[in-house]
């Protein structure tokens, strides 16, 4: 790190978290954790990591919190303007490439890795990734986070397309507890939002109610 | 000392003494095992735990043991607590300029059954305290809340309960511990031990 950078509130490069955003037949489920860590103190556990920025849009925040909350500031700033001027609801592809253009062009400055999902009426549920230093891409299922690792194998072997809302939500929420179990950086609760036509459900998942899926070798 | 991560706490009581540590075993953010505690038994009376790189910790105890085994040879009998700590303080300093990366915590019962509870930085400096010692990556915040919930004269049963609180109120905070407790109760009972269910994040 150098020293004339932004100051950042996570010393792990890794970025201390885990977040993840999976379509569904109908819209998508986004999940993260809710610890934010400085250094090795845990500075909030009860932090919420996906912010609206739009009604139907949703963003998953990695990396510098000072920097991704004002990246997503910003960004609700253009969609609320961009939406008067198309007289519509904002699509999910605008919000994650104005988010790449943001992050792409502050490049130097920036440490944040995002995953912007939602529901819009032309596309559908959409999941894109837009991650250190920007680009767009666009993915049925996204990890993000240094918690992010641990889970790719059981994310690779469970994911399956066209799931129904209460599959993906489990499988969401239980990728993300396994994340916790393993990562120093990732923890507290599981935040779930869930955006399909219908509208946004957001929920909580507390540490006592989370799947113990370890329990086949660990009391 | 913050690439293992852990917490250890040991407290005084009266005619009692109780010592806990967390069960982690991390590499950084990643967390390898869960059942690696940072105690060790010393004999009926005594725990030696340590805080740090935990290659360290495994090399210091068994260099302890290796000490302890020859002092018991050589003097016929158990080492007091005492004893113990300034045989230790004395090593560690030895390694002056290239230290153990540990912080040590001797809590031991003397004869007249009154706690010794003493905790050393990696040179050896001992620091001895009558009511509580703290080690670890949440040693800050252990410190503030033992000074909350200590109180003099507490019994087995009631210092269990404390320890316990605080060292999960301690790790609860850290990223680097946790993923379970454990807790050793000496009296003139015997040594006890408890596992602690916490939560695993």
């Amino acid at each position: 790190m150098n020293n004339w950078g932004p100051s950042t509130d996570v010393q792990d490069p890794a970025l201390g978290t885990t977040i993840m955003a999976v379509e569904y037949d109908g819209g998508v489920v986004m999940g993260a954790d809710s610890r934010t860590s400085t250094g090795s103190y845990v500075a909030n556990r009860v932090s919420d990591k996906i912010t609206s920025v739009a009604d139907k849009i949703f963003v998953c925040r990695s990396g510098s919190a000072a920097d991704t909350q004002a990246v997503v500031d910003m960004i609700r700033l253009y969609l609320q303007m961009h939406s008067l001027e198309i007289n519509k609801q904002p699509e999910v592809p605008t919000a994650a490439n104005l988010l790449n253009q943001v992050c792409y062009s502050n490049k130097d400055y920036l440490m944040a890795g995002m995953i912007c999902a939602g529901w819009d009426e032309r596309n559908g549920g959409k999941v894109f990734s837009v991650p250190l230093g920007g680009g767009i891409f666009p993915h049925p299922f996204v990890l993000g986070g240094s918690g992010s690792g641990y889970i790719y194998g059981y994310v690779d072997s469970n994911y399956r397309k066209g799931m129904s809302k209460q599959e993906c939500e489990t499988f969401v929420q239980n990728a993300v507890s396994l994340a916790m179990w393993r990562d120093g950086s990732s923890g507290g609760v599981v935040r779930l939002v869930t955006i399909s036509k219908d509208g946004v459900e957001k929920q909580m998942i507390s540490g006592d109610k989370l799947p113990h899926l370890a329990k086949g070798w660990c009391p | 000392m913050e690439y293992n991560g852990g917490c250890v706490i040991a407290m005084g009581g009266k005619n009692c003494l109780a010592v806990a540590s967390d069960l982690r075993f991390g590499l950084e953010n990643f967390t390898q095992g869960l059942n690696t505690p940072k105690m060790f038994r010393i004999n009926q009376k005594m725990f030696i735990a340590m805080t740090g790189l935990l290659g360290d910790i495994a090399t210091l105890k068994q260099v302890i043991e290796y000490k302890l085994s020859l002092y018991s040879t050589k003097e016929s009998k158990t080492i007091r607590p005492l004893i113990l700590v300034t045989m230790l303080s004395l090593f560690l300093y030895q390694n002056r300029f290239s230290p153990f990366v540990v912080e040590t915590i001797v809590a031991g019962l003397n004869e007249n059954e009154k706690p010794l509870i003493c905790t050393m930085d990696v040179l050896g400096a001992t620091s001895f305290s009558s009511k509580f010692v703290v080690s670890g990556t949440c040693s800050e915040s252990l410190y503030g809340i033992c000074e909350n919930y200590w109180k003099p004269g507490m019994e087995p049963e009631e210092l269990f309960k404390t320890i316990s609180n605080c060292l999960i109120l301690g790790s609860n905070r850290d990223c680097l511990s946790g993923w379970g407790g454990m807790v050793h109760i000496i009296s003139t009972n015997g040594v006890e031990t408890k596992s602690l269910k916490t939560r695993m994040d």
